[in-house]
C-alpha cells in the first residue's frame, strides 16, 4: 500500500495510530474510531478494501486485541485493522453489517476471547460448548486441574438444561 | 380329483412359486454385489462360499439375528404391520407369472390387472411405514414413496395398454403365445419373430422408465435417498422387518424383469433346442443386469423432476402411444 | 388458487448423517421439501488447535496443523511454513520451494479427487467414490514415498523440507502424470456428462459474486461465480509464477460450475506438476535454520490458495520458541458461514449437492 494512502487515512483519522509490519500497513484505531475507519476503508474508491481475509482476538494480558487483516481485490494492497479492548469491559463494534464474512469470525472471537460485538445479529458460542465456563484461548485460563473445569463434571442434568429424570430414562 | 387334492395342488404351486421367487432374489442380490463391485474397481464379497456365492445367505442371517427396535414413540401396530404389508403383495405375483407354457401357478383371464392391483397396495405399507415411525426421516421418505409410486403406477398400466389391444387378452399367457409367430419370415426361416418390443418400442421405453420409478430403483430410488433422508421410510426398521422390506423391493425388481420379459421379449420363447424356461430365465437376468447397471452409474433424480417427468411426459406420451396403436390398428 | 396451509418442521441433518462431511451438524426448518431457514452447529471437532500451538514449539506445530484441514495436509504446512518464514525473513532454496509446489499440486488432485467422489455419492451415483479413491490412493502411496507418511506428512519445515525425495518419488510421479490425463477422461465421461448430473446441478444454488466477496466466498466456489481470482497467479507466492498455467473461472455460479471447476484445476495442476518436475533443480532442501526456531519478536500473515480456498495464518511471535498466538483461516469455516443464505428457498435434494459442492471438512472448521 502506498504512502500516500496511509496519510490519507491518518489525516482523516488522527486518533488511528499506524505501524509497518514486516509487509503490511497497521492502523490501530480507538474504540470509537474503529467502526467508522472500517466503513471509510471499505467505501473509499482509492482504497476499495472489499475483501475481509481474517478477523481474530490475541490476549496481550493487559488487554485483548482484534485483529482484522483487509485486502482489496480491486486494488491488490493489504491492511492490517486493530483495536485494543481492555479485559474488564471487552465491547467494540461489528463488521458484520460491511464484511458479512465477519459474522462467523466474531462468532468464533467472542466464544474462545470473550469479545463483545455489539451489533452482532447472532452472537454465540460456535466452537466450543454452550455451557462452556470462560473463554478458553485467553492466557488466564488454567490449562489443567482446574477447580471449575473439575466441579464442570459433576454438573447435573438440570445443569445442563435437560429434562428432570433424564438419567433414569436413559438406563429404561 | 377332489376338493382336497385341488387344494393340495394350488398349495404346493404357491409354495413352489415362492420358493422360486426367494431363490432368483437371492440371485438377483449376489449378482447385483457382484456385478457393481465389478464396475467400481474393486471385487465384492470374497470371504463367504467360494467368490462369496453365500453371502446373501449370510447377509438374511445376519438380519435375523439382529436385535428387533420398535421405537418408543412408533405407532406399534402399524410398525410391525408395514413390512407385511410391502412383502406379502411382493410375492403374491409370482403367481401369474408364466415362466414357461405349463408353469404357471394361476393363468388368471385378468392376470395384468391382478398384477398392477397387488402393485398399488406396495405404496400403501411405504406410507405405513414413514408414517408410524414417528421418525421426520421416514415420514418424508414415506410421502415421497407413496406420492411417487402413485404417480407412475397411472403411466405403467397405460404404457402396455397398446399391447393389451394388439392382444385383445390381459392373460400373460396369451400375450407371450401371440409373440410366438414369426413377424418377418423368409421362407420357413424366421428372422424377427413377433415380440411387442418391435411393434410396441416406444411403449417398452415408457414402460421401463415408468416401472424403474415404481419400483423405486436408481435413478428414482427417491424414497430411501440415503444422502437426504438416510434410508427413508424404512430409517427405524431392523431384524427381519428390515429384511421383509428389502426382499420386497428387489421381489419387485425381479417382477418388473420378469414382465418386461413376458409383455415385450417373447417370455419363454426362443430358439434352438434349449428349453423355453432357461431362455425365459436368460432374457430376465438380461434385464437385471440392466437395472444393477443403472443403479451403479447413474445420479438420483430430484423429486420434483420425476413428479414432472412423471405426470408432465410419461403419462402425456403414454397416451398418445395408445392412440396412435389405436389408430393403426383400425388402419390394418 | 390459495396457498395450502401447511406446517413446518425441523429436521436435523447431522452431527450424524450419512451425507454430512464429517460431523457437520445442519439444523434445517422445511415446509414441505423446501427450506426455509438452516442453522449450521458447528464444534464436533474442536481440538483447540490454536492454544495447544501456544505450548508447542514451531517445529511441533507442524505436525499439529496437518491435522487441520486433514485432506489437504501440504496446504495447511505451507501457510503455517511461510508465515514463519516472512517473520524470520528465510530464504527458502530452490529445489525445496519445487518439492513443495509438487506435493501441494498431487494434494490439489487428490482432495479435488475426493470431491469427485463425495459429490456423486451425494448425488445418488455411487460408482464415483470408487474411482476418485483409486486415485488419490496413488497419490498417497507418492506421499509415502517422499515423506512417509500418507495423509498427514509433517514434512514441510521453516526454510525447506525434511529431507530429499527419493529417486521413485520423482520416476512415480512423472508415471502417474503420464497416467492421470486418462483418469481424468474416465471422470468426466462417468459424471460430469451425466444428463441427470447436469439437470441435478445447473441453476443449482446460484452464487452472485459481489456477495460472495462481501461473505468471505473464497477458491473455486468464488471463481465459479465468475470471479478471476487465484492467489498463485494474483499474488504469486512461493515460485508459483514461475510455471504456466491457467485459472478456470465459472460463467454461472452454480453447482455445476463449482464442480467443473475442480475437475478442471486437476488439469491445470497436472500442468504444474509436470512443469515443475521437469525443471526440478538440484542443491540444498533446507535454508541453514534450526530445528528448534526463535523467531523475532513480530507478526506475520501469510495466504495461500488451498484447495477450498484462501487458507491463511497469522503468527504473532514472542521472541521464544513458541507461537504467541496463531490463528487459521480456514476457508471451510466461513464457507459454512455462507450455507444459511445459500440454502434458503433450495430443496432438500439440492441442499446436500450444495453441501457437497462447497467441500467442506471438519478438521478445518473447528481446527
Amino acid at each position: 500500500m502506498n504512502p500516500e494512502l496511509v496519510d490519507k487515512i491518518t489525516r482523516k483519522f488522527p486518533d488511528v495510530a499506524h505501524d509497518i509490519s514486516l509487509d503490511y500497513n497497521v492502523f490501530f484505531a480507538p474504540k470509537d474510531d474503529y467502526l467508522r475507519l472500517a466503513e471509510f476503508l471499505k467505501s473509499e474508491p482509492d482504497l476499495a478494501f472489499d475483501h475481509c481475509s481474517d478477523l481474530c482476538g490475541v490476549d496481550y494480558l493487559d488487554y485483548l486485541e482484534v485483529v482484522c487483516h483487509l485486502y482489496s481485490y480491486k486494488l491488490g494492497h493489504h491492511l492490517c485493522l486493530k483495536a485494543r479492548v481492555t479485559r474488564e469491559e471487552p465491547e467494540i463494534g461489528s463488521l458484520t453489517s460491511l464484511w458479512s464474512t465477519c459474522n462467523f469470525h466474531e462468532r468464533e472471537a467472542w466464544d474462545l476471547y470473550g469479545i463483545v460485538f455489539t451489533g452482532h445479529p447472532d452472537l454465540r458460542r460456535i466452537l466450543s460448548d454452550d455451557d462452556q465456563p470462560g473463554h478458553p484461548y485467553r492466557k488466564d485460563v488454567p490449562l489443567e486441574n482446574d477447580e471449575e473445569w473439575l466441579l464442570r463434571d459433576e454438573k447435573t442434568a438440570e445443569d445442563y438444561g435437560l429434562p428432570l429424570g433424564w438419567e433414569r430414562s436413559a438406563d429404561a | 380329483m377332489d376338493s382336497g387334492a385341488i387344494i393340495g395342488m394350488i398349495t404346493l404351486k404357491g409354495v413352489l412359486a415362492l420358493a422360486i421367487g426367494i431363490v432368483n432374489i437371492v440371485i438377483f442380490i449376489y449378482m447385483e454385489r457382484k456385478v457393481i463391485a465389478d464396475m467400481q474397481v474393486r471385487f465384492g464379497p470374497m470371504r463367504v462360499g467360494p467368490h462369496g456365492t453365500l453371502q446373501p445367505i449370510a447377509d438374511v442371517i445376519k438380519l435375523l439375528a439382529k436385535e428387533d427396535i420398535v421405537p418408543a414413540a412408533a405407532d406399534r401396530l402399524l410398525f410391525i404391520l408395514a413390512p407385511f404389508i410391502a412383502f406379502v403383495p411382493a410375492f403374491m405375483l409370482y403367481l401369474t407369472i408364466p415362466i414357461s407354457e405349463n408353469l404357471v401357478v394361476a393363468d388368471l383371464p385378468l392376470g395384468i390387472f391382478y398384477l398392477f392391483g397387488i402393485l398399488t397396495v406396495v405404496p400403501v405399507s411405504v406410507l405405513i411405514a414413514g408414517w408410524s415411525s414417528h421418525s421426520k426421516y421416514a415420514l418424508l421418505g414415506g410421502l415421497r414413496g407413496a406420492a411417487q409410486q402413485i404417480s407412475y403406477e397411472i403411466p405403467l398400466l397405460a404404457s402396455i395398454l397398446g399391447v393389451i389391444m394388439l392382444t385383445g387378452s390381459f392373460s400373460l399367457v396369451d400375450i407371450v403365445k401371440a409373440q410366438q409367430v414369426p413377424l418377418i419370415k423368409l421362407g420357413a426361416f424366421t428372422i424377427l419373430p413377433r415380440w411387442f418390443i418391435f411393434l410396441q418400442p416406444f411403449g417398452f421405453l415408457f414402460y421401463f422408465t415408468a416401472a424403474l420409478a415404481d419400483t423405486q430403483r436408481t435413478p428414482f430410488d427417491m424414497p430411501e435417498a440415503e444422502s437426504e433422508l438416510v434410508q427413508g421410510y424404512n430409517t427405524e426398521y431392523s431384524s427381519i422387518k428390515f429384511a421383509l422390506f428389502f426382499l420386497g423391493e428387489y421381489s419387485n425388481a425381479l417382477i418388473i424383469s420378469a414382465l418386461s420379459v413376458i409383455i415385450f421379449f417373447g417370455g419363454w420363447s426362443g430358439f434352438g433346442p434349449i428349453p423355453g424356461v432357461v431362455w425365459f430365465f436368460l432374457k430376465t437376468y438380461v434385464f437385471v443386469y440392466f437395472i444393477i447397471w443403472l443403479r451403479s452409474t447413474l445420479p438420483r433424480i430430484r423429486i420434483d423432476q420425476l413428479m414432472d417427468m412423471g405426470w408432465k411426459i410419461l403419462l402425456p406420451l403414454t397416451l398418445v402411444n395408445i392412440i396412435v396403436t389405436g389408430f393403426l390398428m383400425i388402419g390394418r | 388458487m390459495p396457498k395450502l396451509k401447511t406446517e413446518e418442521i425441523q429436521v436435523n441433518f447431522g452431527p450424524q448423517h450419512p451425507s454430512m462431511h464429517g460431523v457437520l451438524y445442519l439444523k434445517v426448518t422445511l415446509d414441505g421439501e423446501v427450506i426455509t431457514a438452516a442453522d449450521p452447529v458447528i464444534g464436533y471437532l474442536h481440538r483447540s488447535m490454536e492454544k495447544i500451538f501456544e505450548n508447542r514449539t514451531y517445529a511441533q506445530c507442524i505436525a499439529i496443523i496437518d491435522r487441520a484441514d486433514y485432506m489437504s495436509a501440504y496446504f495447511n504446512e505451507m501457510a503455517f511454513v511461510s508465515a514463519v518464514e516472512k517473520l524470520m525473513e528465510v530464504d527458502v532454496p530452490l529445489r525445496a520451494e519445487y518439492l513443495r509446489v509438487i506435493l501441494m499440486e498431487l494434494n490439489r488432485i487428490q482432495n479435488h479427487a475426493l470431491l469427485y467422489g463425495t459429490l456423486g455419492m451425494d448425488l445418488g451415483a455411487v460408482t464415483p467414490v470408487f474411482y476418485g479413491q483409486r486415485e488419490r490412493e496413488k497419490i498417497f502411496d507418492l506421499f509415502e514415498l517422499a515423506a512417509g507418511y500418507r495423509m498427514h506428512p509433517n514434512y514441510f519445515r521453516v526454510g525447506g523440507v525434511k529431507e530429499d525425495v527419493p529417486e521413485e518419488f520423482l520416476t512415480g510421479t512423472a508415471k502417474f502424470c503420464d497416467n492421470f490425463a486418462g483418469w481424468l477422461e474416465e471422470y468426466n465421461t462417468l459424471l460430469t456428462g451425466n444428463e441427470i448430473f447436469r439437470v441435478r446441478t445447473r441453476g443449482v444454488g446460484k452464487i452472485d459474486p459481489t456477495w460472495a466477496i462481501n461473505a468471505g466466498i473464497t477458491g473455486p466456489l468464488l471463481r465459479a461465480s465468475g470471479f478471476k481470482w487465484d492467489l498463485r497467479k494474483n499474488d504469486p507466492y512461493s515460485i508459483y509464477d514461475q510455471f504456466d498455467f491457467e485459472v478456470p473461472v465459472g460463467t454461472q455460479g452454480d453447482a455445476f460450475d463449482a464442480f467443473w471447476i475442480r475437475m478442471a484445476e486437476m488439469e491445470q495442476s497436472l500442468r504444474i506438476v509436470k512443469q515443475a518436475l521437469s525443471k526440478l533443480p538440484d542443491g540444498p532442501i533446507k535454508a541453514k535454520v534450526p530445528l528448534n526456531v526463535r523467531p523475532p519478536k513480530g507478526e506475520a500473515y501469510a495466504r495461500i490458495e488451498s484447495p477450498r480456498g484462501e487458507s491463511a495464518v497469522y503468527i504473532v511471535s514472542d521472541g521464544s520458541n513458541k507461537p504467541y498466538r496463531v490463528k487459521v483461516r480456514a476457508p471451510s469455516f466461513l464457507h459454512i458461514g455462507c450455507l444459511p443464505d445459500m440454502l434458503r428457498g433450495q430443496l432438500v435434494a439440492d441442499a446436500i449437492a450444495l453441501v457437497g459442492v462447497v467441500d467442506i471438512v471438519m478438521g478445518e472448521v473447528d481446527r
